[in-house]
């Protein structure tokens, strides 16, 4: 069986449409419709027993779940280090029959700029990349210590119909159908690397079947300037062309995606305009 | 000056509260009594306890490597990673801390992989902060699991020591006397970002075995024939500390001796 934990979240959701259904395991907080679920809180001391029990059969675990936060404040480090870490390092001795395990981990573990490949310095700028960088490596410990795979996937920014509202494409794309002006306050150049939730479910589904072993990134390998993004948008649904200053400094990076094509045979498919087009379109 | 130690009841936090005295006024934190503030810091600590306090040696943590279970993990993550965030959240912005890490940060264990993240950790905080990367330390307190020390028991078994990896594989020791004078002196000065406290070279494992075996008047060291390969050498670059007229006082030979005298004839 597949164990995917944080399995109602946005990545969660797209992986369970690439999965069959009778060979997967659910976790998370809230109920998942479908397949065989275990609702647990991974911030719970019980979890790892609750999955121990619920989920004895795994043989694949996709470790998903996670919160996002962009808090610099070095009190929140403990709570979000918990959540993160705590099951997991916990679940991984757990699972005698685990043979393989994917951890999301994510591009703010990277200093901005690029193409970053996977050997670039890691430089976390928040706790949340801080918890990131610490659990790949100690799943990595562990996962050596045991002699399973880990593929640490260093997942870009995502889009795509399960975005939570505030994501930068969904935020952009209701403003402008309601005929806003599109601020962009990070200047002209600034640029990320956007890659869809079904594309990153691919990728997941890759890893497990070629029980991949180490850090992968996974985005497009294009540059994204915001500003390029609020212009489409804007004329794409006809509101006023967008407000672009040169505001506070963002973080500006794109990935090199060299390994994930030879380690996976994966690239991205679907790009920011055909979200753009989707979001558009619809009612 | 208002110094704070963490791990002030600790085998190098000890010896800095001595170093400091005179020369600043000092609080020591630790999570066991005597220590002027009792706070274990995997719990939060309120910012109120630091008020007035300039500088701070963190030096409070787990040196525990044997964490490749799962609950050693998580107890390295604590003592060394939540515990460096629970500090620097409650530390004055104009201090100067400094942060004591080893030179088994970064490597494949969970004693390496915390240390790294409290190094990542502690640069999320604004103020000026030193990073410290600490060899080997060795003298008195040290865990008699340190491979120093179980050549010297073995040595003075009157055994042959036997080196088990290969013997040109250098490791770094530095004396705990100097690793706490050397950490006072950097926590005096100006931030300095990163600076290696080490002897400036190591010395073969090899080399280290003949020498305990002769001062034991031991056997020569077993060496294997045929010693697993890989394996890598463990030592500082110390540059920096040089540039600033720092180094060590004690040579290993000196504090080898010095320490199979403590540990008494065999």
């Amino acid at each position: 069986m597949i164990l995917v934990t944080g399995a109602s979240g946005q990545l969660g959701t797209a992986l369970l449409r690439a999965l069959p259904p009778g060979r997967v395991v659910t976790t998370s907080r809230r109920p998942v419709a479908g397949p065989r679920h275990v609702t647990a809180d991974q911030a719970d001391p019980g979890w790892a027993d609750a999955l121990a029990a619920g989920a004895a059969d795994t043989e694949f675990a996709v470790l998903l779940a996670s919160r996002i936060t962009t808090s610099t404040s070095l009190a929140e480090l403990a709570a979000q280090a918990e959540l993160e870490l705590r099951g997991p390092l916990d679940l991984l001795h757990r699972l005698p029959r685990l043979r393989h395990v994917v951890y999301a981990s994510s591009v703010t573990v990277y200093r901005a700029g690029g193409p970053l490949a996977e050997d670039a310095p890691r430089a976390p700028a928040n706790v949340y990349a801080c918890v990131k960088l610490l659990a790949e490596d100690l799943l990595g410990v562990l996962a050596a210590r045991r002699g399973i795979p880990l593929a640490i996937l260093r997942i870009a920014q995502v889009f795509g119909p399960g975005s939570p509202p505030g994501e930068i494409i969904a935020r952009m794309c209701a403003a402008a159908r309601a005929g806003r002006r599109l601020e962009v306050s990070c200047g002209p150049d600034a640029f990320r690397d956007y890659v869809d939730e079904d594309d990153v479910a691919a990728a997941i589904v890759s890893a497990i079947e070629r029980r991949a072993d180490g850090a992968v990134n996974v985005g497009s390998g294009k540059k994204t300037t915001i500003a390029g993004l609020a212009a489409e948008i804007a004329a794409a649904a006809g509101a006023p062309a967008p407000d672009v200053t040169d505001g506070r400094p963002t973080f500006s990076m794109v990935l090199n995606v060299a390994r994930a094509r030879s380690w996976l045979g994966w690239e991205a498919r679907r790009s920011p305009s055909d979200e753009i087009r989707r979001r558009l379109r619809g009612p | 000056m208002r110094a704070l130690v963490t791990g002030s009841c600790g085998q190098i936090g000890s010896r800095c509260l001595d170093a400091l005295r005179g020369r600043a006024e000092v609080v020591g934190l630790d999570r066991r009594a005597p220590a002027d503030v009792v706070h274990d810091l995997r719990t939060p600590l309120s910012p109120s306890a630091l008020e007035g306090i300039d500088a701070v040696l963190h030096l409070a943590g787990s040196r525990e490597d044997v964490a490749f279970e799962p609950t050693a993990a998580w107890a390295a993550v604590e003592a060394n990673v939540v515990a460096t965030a629970n500090l620097l959240a409650a530390v004055p912005p104009a201090a100067h801390v400094v942060l004591v890490s080893s030179i088994s940060a970064g490597a494949a264990s969970a004693y390496g992989a915390s240390k790294s993240a409290a190094e990542h950790v502690a640069r999320l905080w604004t103020g000026r902060l030193t990073i410290a990367r600490l060899a080997q330390v060795y003298g008195p307190g040290t865990d008699p699991r340190n491979g120093m020390y179980r050549m010297i028991a073995a040595a003075r078994r009157g055994e042959a020591i036997v080196v088990d990896c290969r013997p040109d594989l250098r490791r770094d020791y530095i004396h705990v006397n100097d690793a706490a004078r050397l950490l006072v002196e950097i926590l005096l000065g100006p931030s300095a970002g990163e600076i290696n406290v080490g002897s400036g070279g190591g010395v073969a494992i090899g080399e280290l075995a003949r020498l305990i075996a002769g001062l034991c008047g031991a056997p020569p060291p077993t060496l294997r024939a045929d010693p697993p390969a890989g394996g890598r050498d463990y030592v500082l670059d110390t540059a920096a500390l040089a540039a600033r007229g720092l180094g060590p006082a004690i040579g290993l030979a000196d504090g080898v001796a010095s320490e199979i005298a403590r540990l008494g004839a065999r």
